[in-house]
């Protein structure tokens, strides 16, 4: 087995947990915050779309997007909703040249329509907002809760992305706005460019064109800015200050997500924490033998039988679901028992956040 | 419980409907059990998965392709399909420029590439014109649709492209399929999700926001909803008795989840006066006749 790195977790300054929907990747950030609180790290904790509970638990409300008090007894704890609504006019505002280009892209009506669907926008601003936090240097320890992401780095693939559609060159050459002001632009055209304009403009019409190309060249005109900050943003993410969580749950599919995850962190060298997995159900062992000598009814009796069953065949189903871990040395993790209800208020975290870091 | 508001004929006479929720509860369980009902009632049957790994189990290995297939040997009517954007956006073009030497050269291009890759909503808007397309052909399409968010953005892309484009073939189309999303008579979104907190909190905002976008939700079908056995005197009594603390826990967690179901039930009533229960499973890979046990189930409650 692995060394436990999770227990150097403090070492860090910056822990980001992934994995897929439905995990408990809030309330595990959630927790290993509070813990870090505890130690006396003055710590803040950046979360995406906490659950409702958990939400009103740590003060924060869906308005605000500004660093919360959380009231913890001990430490100081701060909690922060990520504004991911406007993520892409945020990149513009700060990217674009001038408040005029930006303006142009902001109103350009195919960017309005389309800005918010840019995959990996949403993940790509959660670590500028990142960076930005770890910049001010005003907290001693981080703790980011991604949005869910299935199957891949989105975060650090939105900027390459993007990049890929508005830097090439043999696109901005040809749909350079000014092609479309007369017809001197078309002779310099080679033939595939010419083809392949003269198919856009039967399925769409030109106007079309034209306001994809000003989007594309406007956009084009904020690359510098924005890949010179994406790459900062990157060296943060892989220095030893960071560290990656990945969280699952105890069903196959989720597991295999966290451990394609896995292998794509181990690819890009990203400095890796272990695995969590979350709310197993671990009755495999409950013993019918009290049941035998009891005083209840026979009815009663049936019923609890009825219940256990239950928890014994979805214990079953949990272990193997976590066997593919289990069996490969590789990997380092961390299982966390099923609470009872679920975890949404600060007694909740803090019982969890020992399980954890224990 | 007996639904009085739907049924399945109402659900099944439909063309068109859409299959969507958070991801992981069920989308694709639900898309097959509604597909089986369907085909039993003697419906040409279409299931439309966008990512299709997520039937390995059904098809055992095998990858669906981009031509409809029948997969089970006794619903000889119900047929699946796998549609994804590349496939989809050749066949499109090549209906629009008729040569593939052109296409190859135009849209093989790496540069080409690049740009249908990065083009927001591309993929999407080729995906639901193939699904349009198909509708002509079955008497019912399913699409297992995305989780809720790229859900969402499926059903609009028409709407978006459609008042961007105001010219030519792709604007004119793309207001079609429009206009058949928002046929009430044709189409209808179904939502499933399973009695969890964030679940249930995004199905009720995705079907506020599907319900501003004037598109037609239907049943809320509510997975993993298991009956419960205990009373609450049982549970008194066995708490006072002296069984042993391991069961004592067990019974005192099950009568947290029992609270739990209650809460979201409540929670989910007033977007979704009409829930339907989707029987509990042990394990997520299950075959055809863990489907045709649940489509039984489903049927008996809106039948």
């Amino acid at each position: 087995m692995l060394e436990n790195k999770l227990d150097n977790i403090f070492n860090k300054k910056i822990v980001i947990c992934c994995g897929s929907g439905g995990v408990g990747k809030t309330t595990t950030s959630a927790a290993i915050a509070l813990k870090a609180a505890e130690k006396g790290l003055k710590t803040i904790v950046l979360t995406i779309d906490p659950a409702k509970r958990l939400a009103t638990a740590m003060g924060l409300s869906s308005l605000s997007h500004a660093p919360k008090k959380v009231p913890t007894a001990n430490g100081s704890l701060y909690a922060m909703m990520l504004d991911t609504k406007r993520t892409f006019d945020r990149l513009i505002e700060r990217y674009a040249p001038s408040e005029k280009e930006a303006q142009a892209i902001l109103e350009n009506r195919l960017y309005k329509h389309m800005s918010n669907m840019i995959a990996g926008s949403q993940e790509y601003m959660a670590m500028e907002r990142l960076h930005e936090i770890y910049e001010e240097g005003k907290y001693d320890f981080i703790v980011l809760d991604t949005p869910p992401t299935r199957h891949a780095l989105d975060f650090l693939e939105a900027p390459r992305r993007m990049v890929n559609m508005t830097q090439n060159s043999l696109l901005k050459w040809f749909l350079t706005p000014g092609i479309f002001a007369g017809k001197v632009g078309w002779g310099l055209l080679h033939k595939g460019a010419e083809k392949i304009l003269s198919v856009l403009d039967r399925l769409a019409g030109l106007s079309f064109l034209h306001e994809l190309a000003e989007m594309i060249s406007l956009m084009g005109n904020m690359l510098a800015g924005f890949q010179k900050r994406a790459q900062s943003v990157n060296d943060l993410l892989h220095s030893e200050m960071c560290g990656f969580v990945l969280i699952a749950s105890p069903s196959e599919v989720s597991i295999e997500d966290a451990r394609f995850f896995y292998e794509k962190i181990n690819e890009e060298k990203l400095p890796f924490l272990g695995f969590v997995v979350n709310r197993i159900h671990q009755f495999s062992n409950v013993s019918l033998e009290s049941l035998k000598t009891s005083s209840l009814d026979s009815e009663v009796k049936e019923k609890v039988k009825q219940v256990v069953q239950h928890y014994k065949k979805l214990s079953l189903r949990d272990e193997s679901a976590i066997q593919g871990l289990k069996k490969s040395k590789k990997y380092f993790f961390k299982t966390i028992p099923l609470l009872a209800g679920e975890v949404h208020d600060l007694v909740g975290l803090e019982k969890m956040g020992s399980l954890l870091l224990s | 419980m007996k639904s009085n508001l739907s049924n399945l004929q109402d659900l099944i006479a439909h063309q068109l409907l859409f299959v969507t929720g958070k991801g992981g509860v069920g989308k694709t369980t639900l898309s097959f059990v509604l597909g089986l009902l369907a085909a039993k009632q003697g419906k040409r049957v279409l299931i439309v998965e966008l990512n299709a790994s997520s039937l390995s189990v059904l098809v055992k290995g095998r990858k669906i392709g981009y031509q409809p297939e029948k997969i089970l040997s006794n619903y000889s009517n119900l047929h699946v399909i796998n549609v994804d954007p590349h496939s989809a956006f050749e066949e499109y073009i090549l209906m629009q420029i008729k040569f593939k030497s052109l296409y190859k050269a135009v849209f093989e291009n790496k540069f080409v590439r690049y740009f249908i890759d990065a083009t927001p909503g591309l993929a999407d808007l080729m995906c639901i014109g193939k699904i349009y397309s198909l509708v002509k052909e079955y008497d019912l399409v399913i699409v297992d649709a995305p989780a809720t968010g790229h859900g969402l953005a499926l059903l609009t892309i028409p709407h978006i492209v459609s008042s961007a484009v105001k010219v030519g073939p792709l604007g004119h189309e793309a207001q079609r399929i429009d206009e058949l999303l928002h046929d009430e008579q044709k189409t209808e979104i179904v939502l499933v999700t399973i009695p969890e907190d964030m679940p249930v909190t995004e199905t009720v905002e995705l079907a506020e926001k599907l319900k501003s976008q004037n598109l037609k939700v239907g049943p809320l079908f509510l997975n993993q909803a298991r009956e419960f056995v205990l009373t609450e005197n049982d549970e008194r009594l066995i708490q006072k008795s002296n069984l042993s603390e391991d069961l004592k826990g067990l019974v005192h967690l099950e009568s947290v989840r029992e609270d739990l179901l209650k809460y979201y039930r409540n929670i989910l009533k007033d977007t979704f006066p009409d829930q339907i229960n989707m029987p509990f499973m042990y394990s997520e890979n299950f075959g055809l006749a863990e489907l045709e046990m649940i489509a039984e189930d489903v049927g008996k409650q809106i039948g």
